[in-house]
């Protein structure tokens, strides 16, 4: 959850050090390599001993119960749900997101540090305190019900995922000359919905990309609202199946790892097309 | 005539300047109704009780017994994972870039994005395949003669959880202090040797100076992405142990027993230390971007 900001930095100076990277002294120490060696294990240990429990009865190796965990209608519904919120919301907070900070950054820069404050909010009111509060101001005893509305998650995850949303939107916006770029755009006779659509959006798309890939797979792997407010998305069922069907759940717990891996390389992707998109989400 | 055309370009600026807070409009009632509102909630019901009259009292209850032992067992977890993800991480970072290889670094930056994002359920889960009574490391060990149950370790503990916790902090670390690492001067390391320091005077008079902002920064993240962390914790343990986020579900899943303003005094304690946290990094990362600087 937190870091973008850091992993911002982080990747810019990046590539200003891929030069210097390759002069290392010939042989890399005996101590990293071990260190390495060690690190690796350690990451690959719980892969590993998940996919000994999906995989096998005992002494057989077994596809049956990824193959069980996988045609399961439940656990499908469940990706399914979790796949249309994380769709759902990530279309709404780029759509909100993309042409404000647009206009912040054009039309109204002392607005900056009150976004810069209300987009850092999320770190400071993890998941567990905002569904407190949602739970307050629209559960049954709040002032506004929507129990049961597919609304309040939505907007849940619209809160949860704004830092990461804004943050690589507004550093795409940073790396090109907005103002410049509108200028140019409304000389020609260009106005404004179509200067967005047509030249802004265009020239800031990795930045959208990578906030859209953020902004989803955090939502893909989101337990603590879902669970709260009683939705069996992915993360939900898997923890209901776990108790009744472990090596299932144990198989499903692969795919879920899967899908991060693929996260990760789309993000990567999508940054080595611009190196200011580069973002790292963790999502707890 | 001079002051009509004034106005009349004006006229439109003001307008136009209008619209952009239309336009603004539905992401600051976005941000109003599922951000500030329910922030602003939890702040009100911790000052009112449930009668509705305004009283501090309800803070009095994070100083009972019952509810000083989540926070400090959230901050005992937060702290050791901070410090083994911390020490464990600087240790990887500065190992992926004394490898040398571009290629060594790249994968271990992908590895550490995975890792960082791969926590909550699947996680838990994960390690109860692995470190569980029947896990796979747990049976491999009972193979040596090491029987790690035996010796009172258990995944279903606070030990045990912030071994799970270690999985996503320590490469969290990789990748929030990487850039440090990575902005440190060979030529500073020389301008040191050629004035004569030895390997240790350089570290301890130059390298740990100017990377301890950025390690105390980014373990300040590690602290507050531990102590706010919910999934993980109720998958392993399914909600028992005495940790803040665990109770504060409680509270939503409607325990009898506490009262609505307590639950909101929960989550304020909360927040006001991912607050300090947070606070805290930005102002070591600002004192150290000029570091980073080129």
């Amino acid at each position: 959850m937190t870091g973008s900001r850091a992993a911002g930095a982080f990747w810019s100076a990046e590539t200003s050090g891929t030069a210097r990277a390759g002069r290392g002294s010939g042989r890399p120490p005996a101590w990293s390599l071990a260190v390495l060696v060690v690190s690796i294990v350690y990451f690959f240990l719980p892969l590993l001993g998940t996919a000994a429990f999906a995989f096998s009865t005992g002494k057989v190796f077994t596809l049956e119960y990824l193959a069980q965990g996988l045609t399961d209608p439940d656990a499908l519904g469940s990706i399914l749900l979790s796949a249309g919120f994380a769709v759902s919301t990530t279309v709404v907070a780029v759509v909100l997101v993309a042409p404000s900070a647009y206009l912040v950054e054009l039309r109204l820069p002392g607005l900056r540090p009150v976004l810069d404050f209300v987009t850092i909010l999320p770190f400071v009111i993890p998941p567990i305190i905002l569904t407190l509060g949602l739970e307050e101001v629209y559960g049954i005893r709040g002032i506004f019900n929507l129990v049961g509305s597919p609304v309040l998650l939505v907007g849940g995850y619209f809160a949860l995922t704004l830092p990461f949303v804004y943050r690589a939107i507004d550093n795409a916006l940073r790396a090109v000359d907005v103002r410049t770029l509108t200028e140019a755009a409304e000389s020609l006779g260009s106005g404004p919905f179509r200067t967005f659509l047509r030249v802004i959006v265009p020239s800031i798309s990795t930045g959208i990309l990578s906030a859209a890939l953020l902004a989803f797979t955090t939502i893909m792997g989101e337990f603590t609202l879902a669970s709260l407010m009683g939705y069996a998305t992915f993360p939900v069922m898997l923890n209901n199946t776990y108790a009744s069907a472990s090596r299932e759940a144990a198989s499903l717990v692969l795919v879920s790892f899967m899908i991060t891996w693929l996260s990760v390389l789309a993000l990567a992707l999508v940054a080595r097309r611009s190196p200011t998109a580069r973002q790292v989400a963790t999502a707890r | 005539m001079n002051a009509t055309t004034r106005s009349a370009q004006r006229a439109p600026t003001r307008r136009r300047g209008a619209l952009v807070w239309l336009a603004l409009l539905p992401f600051g009632l976005a941000i109003l109704l599922f951000l500030l509102l329910p922030t602003l909630s939890l702040v009100w019901g911790s000052f009112h009780l449930r009668d509705g009259s305004f009283s501090p009292a309800n803070y009095t209850f994070l100083l009972s017994p019952d509810q000083i032992r989540p926070f400090q067992n959230s901050v005992l977890l937060s702290a050791s994972t901070m410090l083994v993800g911390g020490i464990c991480g600087l240790v990887i970072g500065q190992a992926l870039l004394s490898s040398g290889s571009l290629l060594v670094r790249e994968l271990g930056v992908t590895f550490s994005s995975v890792a960082a994002n791969f926590a909550g359920v699947p996680l838990a889960f994960a390690f109860i395949a692995t470190l569980g009574v029947a896990g796979l490391v747990t049976r491999f060990l009972a193979g040596l003669g090491i029987d790690l149950y035996g010796a009172g370790f258990t995944l279903y503990s606070m030990v045990g959880l912030a071994t799970v916790y270690a999985y996503f902090q320590l490469p969290l670390m990789v990748l929030l202090i990487l850039p440090a690492l990575q902005a440190m001067r060979r030529e500073w390391r020389e301008a040191a040797e050629n004035l004569g320091a030895g390997r240790w005077y350089y570290l301890r008079r130059v390298a740990i100076p100017i990377l301890l902002p950025s390690v105390i920064a980014s373990m300040l993240l590690l602290f507050a992405n531990a102590f706010g962390a919910y999934a993980t914790a109720y998958a392993l343990t399914t909600g028992f142990l005495a940790i803040v986020p665990i109770e504060i579900s409680n509270v939503i899943s409607g325990d009898v027993n506490f009262d609505p303003g307590q639950g909101d005094v929960l989550a304020i304690g909360l927040a006001f230390i991912m607050a300090i946290c947070v606070v805290g990094q930005v102002w070591l990362q600002r004192r150290t971007s000029r570091w980073m600087q080129r």
